[in-house]
């Protein structure tokens, strides 16, 4: 309890120390990567070259990026939090979404004060992203419009040659 | 392949096991207080995610060793395959199927995986007089294939549909079922090989106390988008793989009929009737078949009237 309360006043610091640092405005797409590699998934799919420019010219960075591109966040249980647009050291996927799902929830230590108890991974956060946006705007869908099987994901999905 | 609508009535044989309720009484039945280990795991399943891609059938593939199946998981047709409405069932060569649903008044189909639901009292563990299966801590109902006498006990009494028997020798018909990866992951506490193929994260895994309450977030968080009901808490006894629906869940082929306590009671009382089947075979029978050729309403009341019977 008593190390709980250390970290909470070490937060406590920090959330002040952030908050009194002035103000920095949202990144622009200008600055954000021409194109991602997703490799991640490489044993069964060829990597995947995410046209991230093409995306980000014709939405906005937070359409995607939750709150960690430097705007507000909208959502409800996120404003509690994350109320000023800060932009994030990390702003990348991966660098909140675990590779692959632990099946540990984080719900388990009695405590109320805990979010992000469903947390996606990182295949589950981009295919969530894409998947839901490609849908509802009518962008490719199937699997293979945007992979391609490696040998060992045709021996999976059994696809005779 | 035995007709569904039999299968159904034995187990709404439900008043068989009033019957035997009323009179046979057990001496103590403990079979309301749930006393499942608390720390099993569990999937749960969020349909309003899955996107039908068939990933989580050819990792189960893989991974269990099954055979090659006659078209690929690529292959979709299999979607339209069950004929007269009949959706696809597990058989000896798949311990997990996806089936496409239509759903009235939505744009898009919806789609729903089936496996076995990992019980937390498993009918198709008590129904076994030769002890075939196990419920372990981790939450799997796994079967020991070589104590299996191949009587088929276990298929008539899942609720779900889900043992089935291979019949590569027909003097030794070997039951099959999804073990929730129990040997080669589960133990090692890590989640199943279907689950980890899923692209959607339709399917999360674990502790079944935690998925309930993601669950229940997911309902409260987005205003609209769920039913307000977690398949699989309660409905038979509850089961350790859960499920969320946009749809009420009778339009994506859940049975809404299972009473909330374990098939185990109707199973247990439906056994101990055994002694008494011999002297009163002729008018049983003629019950079973009454009950085989009820309609559906009907049978719901009788539904009702077991659960009171029963609490
Ligand atoms: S779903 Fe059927 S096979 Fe699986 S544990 Fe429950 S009763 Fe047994
Ligand atoms: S848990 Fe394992 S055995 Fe069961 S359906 Fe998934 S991959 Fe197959
Ligand atoms: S892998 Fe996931 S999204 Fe694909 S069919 Fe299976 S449950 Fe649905």
């Amino acid at each position: 309890m008593k190390s709980f309360g250390k970290t909470a006043m070490m937060v406590l610091i920090t959330l002040w120390m952030v908050s009194s640092a002035p103000p920095v405005t949202a990144m622009d797409p200008e600055d954000a990567p021409e194109s991602v590699t997703l490799d991640y998934l490489e044993e069964l799919y060829e990597s995947v070259e995410f046209d991230h420019m093409t995306h980000a010219e014709m939405f906005s960075c937070a359409d995607c990026h939750h709150h960690t591109t430097g705007d507000s966040a909208t959502d409800d249980s996120c404003i509690r939090c994350h109320a000023s647009p800060e932009t994030a050291d990390d702003v990348s996927c991966s660098g909140c979404h675990e590779e692959k799902q632990s099946g540990k929830a984080r719900t388990s230590d009695g405590s109320n004060n805990i979010y992000h108890i469903d947390k996606p991974s990182l295949k589950g956060a981009l295919h969530l992203q894409c998947m839901g946006c490609h849908q509802a705007e009518s962008g490719p869908v199937e699997c293979l419009d945007c992979h391609s099987f490696t040998a060992a994901g045709e021996e999976r999905f059994k696809i005779k040659n | 392949m035995p007709d569904k609508i039999t299968r159904r009535s034995i187990l709404k044989g439900g008043v068989a096991g009033s019957i035997a309720s009323l009179l046979f009484r057990p001496k103590s039945s403990k079979a309301h207080q749930i006393k499942a280990y608390q720390n099993s795991m569990g999937v749960l399943v969020d349909l309003t995610r899955c996107v039908g891609c068939r990933s989580c059938e050819a990792a189960c593939n893989a991974e269990q060793n099954m055979p090659e199946p006659a078209k690929p998981f690529t292959d979709m047709s299999v979607f339209d395959e069950g004929a007269h409405g009949h959706k696809r069932r597990t058989d000896e060569t798949t311990l997990t199927v996806v089936n496409k649903y239509d759903v009235p008044g939505l744009d898009h189909p919806l789609f729903r995986k089936i496996q076995c639901n990992h019980c937390q009292e498993p009918a198709c563990l008590t129904s076994c007089f030769v002890a075939a299966y196990t419920k372990t801590p981790e939450g799997a109902v796994i079967y020991n294939a070589d104590v299996c006498v191949g009587c088929r006990t276990c298929m008539i009494a899942c609720p779900f549909y889900i043992p089935t028997f291979k019949y590569s020798s027909a003097f030794d018909p070997k039951i099959v079922k999804c073990i929730f990866c129990y040997d080669t992951r589960l133990k090692y506490g890590q989640p199943p090989a279907c689950v980890e193929a899923c692209p959607q994260e339709a399917l999360t895994f674990g502790k079944r106390k935690d998925l309930l309450k993601i669950g229940r977030r997911r309902i409260v968080d987005n205003k609209d988008k769920y039913e307000d009901h977690i398949y699989g808490e309660f409905e038979a006894g509850g089961t350790s793989w859960l499920y969320l629906s946009s749809v009420p869940f009778e339009k994506v082929g859940f049975d809404m009929t299972l009473p909330h306590q374990p098939i185990l009671d109707s199973v247990k009382n439906f056994l101990g009737m055994v002694p008494m089947v011999l002297t009163i075979w002729p008018a049983l029978f003629t019950g079973f078949h009454l009950l085989a050729t009820r309609k559906e309403p009907h049978a719901k009341d009788e539904n009702t009237t077991k659960q009171e019977v029963g609490e």
